[in-house]
């Protein structure tokens, strides 16, 4: 109906009112973020006090005051062993993680593609995927040795592929046929076709696969570190653990989860957000 | 806005000329035997008319229109559309072919303008920013072309997809079932443009269409398809512009209804949606 109104009243008509409802609706969005935003903080601010008060109430020192790891975060990151070894860290998740894509990633394709592929791989990536990741740690140690990063990366890549390659075998058979045969019938070759059709519509997947294919990267190459690394994040909370110093524990566990929401929440979410403007029910 | 960029804009089009003979097309079925679509179809069109292919669903109309558009490639016999500038066997890459689709078919994270221009992407840059200029208002919506596609109704989104194709200056403009999702008011005033836009054109159409009614009152020749070939071929000799309520025109309608034959009408005059051809 909007249509032919529209159609009826070409010109300065259709415009305003169409701008004006588009004005309205993002004055609308623009509030209720701020009141997101507003109780967001609200909510951090709660969880910390609650920190605060566990850790009084609590004899026992298994419960640093957020004060206390503050300040150890500090020492650590003065003294450059909380800098040193988060690059080991991160080392190894950047290479990992981006491993986990790109196989994901094409096998995914090939699966969501053809069938011959799908009925070959789907039972292996059941398997693949009931294994638990610390025994895929375990094999990748033992097969790679612990004198470098391999085994690690070898675990963490085998654990995260498969989540990465389930959700791109959705895009795949998301794929809009019709798009392309219109592509087609307006002279598109095949490569063209692939970064401007099929490519567009794959990225929405990538980056679902990417969010939670990184939170998963960062658990287990934590984990990696814990089992057999003389090095990292993961390496330096076992340490600690060792020597019994419960606040290095805190502190570097702490210092983990602000990196990693950053990352997710500061970069990866942002970044989202703005490729995918055109879909305006996305909610992040 | 130099002087040569805008005579491309406006190269007049050339209108082509149709001819199919022979034609046959069968689909592989994932049991052993092979669907037959279309079994020995002839036609041929003259420079600048209005066609129309009607038929009930799965009668094969559908792929006769995607073997035009090069969407598809015979079993057997040929498929020439000639008269085009430069003259050419169509094929997949002729870009001097227009076509709508049912569904508008439109890339939802371009905008408007952008959409349009992924017809124009072997034109110069500047000339084709122009014929988006050019064709979005032929169609009526100069004034959306930095919307995306999902912020405009259904038949907006189908005028975009009319000025995609009116962009490559078709000398054939190929259209499937394209008002038949849209609401019946809307789809009348999109005839009416269409039709205008076709006088102003002067291109050749061939508009595949269930609705009898529709055919009527578009067509200069309705081709009305039974068993996978063309059975009947019914010219119409009305004065333009048309009227639905025009007692001549229902007398073509009723003709048409009949050739379809009494089984066929139901299906032709339902809203049974039509089958893709092909996967």
């Amino acid at each position: 109906m909007d249509d032919l109104r529209v159609e009826q009243q070409p010109g300065v008509d259709a415009v305003s009112e169409a701008e004006l409802s588009s004005r309205t609706e993002a004055s609308v969005q623009r509030r209720l973020r701020r009141r997101q935003f507003v109780l967001r903080f609200v909510s951090v601010v709660l969880l910390v006090a609650l920190w605060e008060l566990v850790s009084r109430l609590v004899p026992y020192k298994a419960i640093v005051s957020p004060g206390e790891t503050m300040a150890t975060i500090w020492r650590e990151l003065v003294s450059g062993e909380l800098m040193t070894n988060l690059g080991f860290t991160m080392r190894r998740v950047a290479i990992a993680f981006g491993l986990a894509m790109l196989l994901g990633t094409l096998i995914g394709v090939g699966i969501g593609a053809y069938r011959v592929v799908d009925s070959l791989l789907s039972i292996w990536v059941t398997v693949f995927i009931t294994v638990p990741g610390l025994i895929w740690l375990v094999v990748g140690y033992v097969a790679f040795g612990i004198r470098g990063d391999g085994g690690a990366i070898f675990g963490v890549v085998t654990m995260v592929t498969p989540t990465v390659m389930v959700t791109v075998v959705q895009g795949t058979k998301a794929l809009d046929r019709h798009l392309s045969e219109m592509a087609r019938s307006y002279g598109h070759g095949t490569r063209s076709m692939l970064t401007r059709v099929v490519l567009p519509q794959l990225l929405p997947y990538e980056f679902a696969a990417a969010r939670y294919g990184l939170a998963l990267t960062w658990h287990m190459v934590l984990f990696a570190e814990i089992i057999g690394r003389p090095n990292g994040f993961g390496f330096k909370i076992y340490f600690n653990y060792q020597i019994s110093f419960i606040p290095g524990i805190w502190a570097y566990g702490i210092a983990f989860v602000i990196i990693a929401l950053f990352l997710e929440y500061g970069v990866l979410a942002t970044l989202q957000r703005r490729l995918f403007r055109w879909r305006q029910e996305s909610t992040i | 806005m130099s002087g040569k960029q805008r005579s491309l804009a406006v190269q007049p089009v050339t209108a082509g000329r149709i001819e199919v003979r022979g034609v046959m097309k069968t689909y592989a079925l994932p049991q052993a035997d092979r669907h037959v679509a279309l079994l020995d179809v002839s036609l041929s069109v003259r420079p600048g008319a209005f066609t129309c292919i009607v038929g009930a669903s799965g009668c094969g109309k559908s792929t006769l229109l995607f073997l035009l558009g090069g969407l598809l490639k015979p079993d057997r016999g040929t498929v020439d559309i000639t008269g085009l500038h430069p003259p050419a066997v169509l094929d997949v890459r002729s870009p001097k072919v227009g076509m709508v689709f049912q569904d508008p078919r439109l890339l939802p994270w371009k905008t408007v303008r952008a959409n349009v221009s992924f017809a124009l992407h072997d034109w110069p840059h500047d000339a084709a920013q122009e014929r988006v200029t050019e064709v979005l208002e032929l169609v009526g919506l100069g004034h959306v072309g930095d919307r995306f596609p999902n912020q405009l109704s259904g038949g907006m989104q189908q005028r975009v997809a009319i000025a995609r194709a009116l962009a490559v200056n078709p000398g054939v403009l190929l259209m499937d079932e394209p008002f038949s999702a849209l609401d019946e008011m809307t789809a009348r005033r999109l005839r009416m443009e269409l039709l205008s836009l076709w006088d102003e054109f002067q291109t050749t159409v061939v508009f595949v269409t269930h609705n009898a009614l529709e055919a009527s009152y578009l067509a200069d020749r309705i081709l009305v398809m039974k068993a996978r070939t063309i059975e009947t071929e019914i010219e119409v000799r009305l004065t333009r512009p048309r009227v639905y309520e025009d007692p001549a025109l229902f007398s073509v309608y009723r003709t048409v209804v009949n050739a379809l034959g009494e089984i066929e009408r139901v299906e032709a005059d339902g809203a049974k949606k039509k089958t893709q051809p092909g996967v």
